[in-house]
């Protein structure tokens, strides 16, 4: 647990940071958020102590982090900024490296660690030897991911990291963020000027305006009871969209509602088991169980599609309401990560979740 | 012509190696010493906080490119006379300009934000600017150490006219005597060594440049 106590920063006359007492729970995400200049970055970076508070104290688990020497202590936090901060000159694995090699870990085992730490932010053993030059925006920012879990600190700080990314590959970048987080249980300190962002990733948010909390709560109740009008206006008129993102696909996932249509069905023979089984649709799977072709009965014909729009199972509600508005179904399938079939999302599920918490 | 080269460089070999010899040497002393120094000032002057005398620096040594060389070497006879000596202070002063120039030029483009991961990671300001600052500058560096070479190995000739030796004595001697292929051996030999001198740095860069910075 980090918590910060009476912190001031003060720059000249300048007040940075006013009084802020804030605690960083164990294993969770907090979020930090706030127009430019209100303190987001300063308070992250306080943690770390490349900026040194004027006044007040900083403690992990209970220790004063001003009683232990800055250097040492930088190298127990992992550190994440936006994607220039991979060093251009060292290759992945020399990246990846730093840290273990300032504590004195041998090659062996970073090897080991680089691969494994590949894996889990789903590249590979081929990225060792590439330089940073050589990789996507996305890739460069998974790299910076698993070279601040190198040496598996409890703590990770996150200044903006995926900013920079475009829209497309940021959402990809969430997805297997929250995967790897929930596999880690780190305890993260992340800020963001993305409401979006926040609401996806976050446990806790706290809203920083110039230099001081406006609220810091669980992410629901910043939705539901934003503490003054400042929060409120932060996250906009559509709080009901915003608060699908909080839900999984997979809470809702039908394992009804559809027929598993062999190869090789004629259409009157397919029409037939839809109307034995009370469905309309019918998913064709290859050997893997990856859905190769739908059909849907409509008016005693049957419709085959092959390009079949699916959503992810950790696909956010709001994810997987976009994916029925963007065709025009309210019915989805859903999908694991190796892209087998395990059910299918119904837009009025969808529909009454929004009406249970409004 | 050419075959008046050769004839006096086959007459005067011993003059014609000692001489060249002695250039090189010029070149060799004043050159390392410039580098120790300027890499010196520019890592210091590179240091945060400092951008403001890194700004300086760089316009300052940018401005000094600028003075021809025969003014250094006259300035230096002002100061500290003639001999070998004052001709390896001329030749200091005039290539530790590009060294300069070109390290903080590089230091400063590195982007602040890989200096604070490099903070925030653990690193110590030593091993910061050894391990971070001087591999991602030293194309830049390594430029500015051709650059200087080369100047140095040109003005070294010049550096003849208040005795430092050198081919610069065979460029004298021809013109005093008006013998323009004694002034031509001086001239094509001093030619060749700055010649093999870049290749010999080229390579050195080749080897000295991480591989992620390679274009």
């Amino acid at each position: 647990m980090i918590e910060f106590k009476n912190i001031n920063k003060k720059y000249g006359k300048f007040t940075a940071i006013d009084n802020l007492n804030l605690k960083l729970e164990k294993g969770t995400i907090t979020m930090l958020i706030g127009p430019s200049g209100c303190g987001k970055t300063t308070t992250l970076k306080m943690i770390n102590r490349l900026i040194e508070p004027t006044k007040g104290d900083i403690s992990i688990n209970g220790e004063s982090i001003f009683s232990l020497d800055a250097v040492l202590l930088r190298r127990k936090i992992g550190y994440v900024i936006q994607e220039v901060g991979l060093f251009p000159h060292m290759d992945v694995y020399n990246n990846i490296a730093v840290v273990p090699r300032l504590l004195k870990w041998n090659e062996k085992d970073i090897l080991k660690r680089a691969e494994e730490l590949l894996e889990l932010v789903t590249l590979n053993s081929t990225y060792l030897y590439k330089y940073p030059s050589q990789l996507s925006g996305g890739e460069r920012q998974r790299v910076g991911l698993a070279r601040a879990l190198a040496v598996n600190p409890d703590i990770i700080l996150m200044d903006e990291p995926f900013g920079a990314i475009d829209p497309i590959n940021r959402a990809k970048l969430h997805e297997s963020f929250i995967e790897i987080q929930e596999e880690i249980q780190k305890t993260i300190a992340f800020v963001t000027h993305d409401i979006n962002e926040a609401i996806k990733l976050g446990d806790n948010i706290v809203v920083l305006k110039a230099g001081k909390v406006e609220q810091a709560a669980p992410v629901e109740d910043i939705l539901y009871k934003p503490a003054n009008d400042f929060v409120d206006s932060l996250i906009g008129h559509d709080r009901s969209l915003k608060a699908l993102s909080l839900k999984k696909a997979r809470s809702l996932v039908q394992k009804k509602g559809y027929s598993i249509i062999p190869k090789g069905m004629k259409d009157s023979e397919i029409l037939e088991k839809l109307s034995e089984e009370k469905t309309k649709r019918g998913f064709q799977l290859n050997e893997k169980g990856n859905v190769e072709k739908l059909f849907i009965s409509e008016k005693g014909k049957i419709n085959e599609y092959s390009e079949v729009p699916a959503v992810q199972r950790g696909d956010n509600l709001h994810e997987a309401l976009s994916g029925m508005i963007n065709i025009g179904e309210n019915t989805l399938p859903v999908v694991n990560s190796k892209e087998v079939l395990i059910g299918v999302i119904h837009l009025n599920d969808i529909l009454s979740e929004i009406r249970e918490t409004n | 012509m050419f075959l008046e080269i050769l004839e006096y460089i086959t007459a005067n070999k011993i003059q014609v190696l000692t001489l060249t010899w002695e250039h090189f040497y010029l070149f060799l002393i004043s050159t390392s010493i410039a580098f120790v120094v300027g890499l010196f000032v520019s890592i210091l002057a590179s240091q945060e906080g400092k951008e403001k005398l890194n700004t300086f620096l760089i316009s300052l040594t940018g401005a000094c490119q600028a003075i021809p060389s025969i003014a250094v070497i006259a300035i230096a006879f002002l100061f500290v006379g003639i001999g070998a000596y004052p001709s390896i202070i001329a030749l200091i002063i005039y290539s530790i300009v590009p060294i300069v120039f070109n390290a903080s030029s590089g230091f400063q483009n590195i982007d602040p934000k890989i200096i604070e991961a490099a903070r925030g990671m653990g690193y110590t300001n030593i091993k910061i600017i050894t391990h971070i600052k001087i591999p991602i500058a030293m194309p830049v560096i390594m430029a500015g150490v051709r650059s200087a070479a080369t100047i140095n190995i040109g003005t070294a000739a010049i550096a003849s006219i208040i005795g430092g030796g050198g081919l610069g004595d065979l460029i004298f001697i021809g013109l005093k005597l008006d013998k323009s292929a004694i002034l031509l051996v001086g001239a094509i030999l001093t030619a060749l060594l700055a010649i093999i001198v870049d290749f010999l740095l080229y390579l050195l860069e080749q080897k000295i440049v991480p591989t992620g910075l390679k274009t």
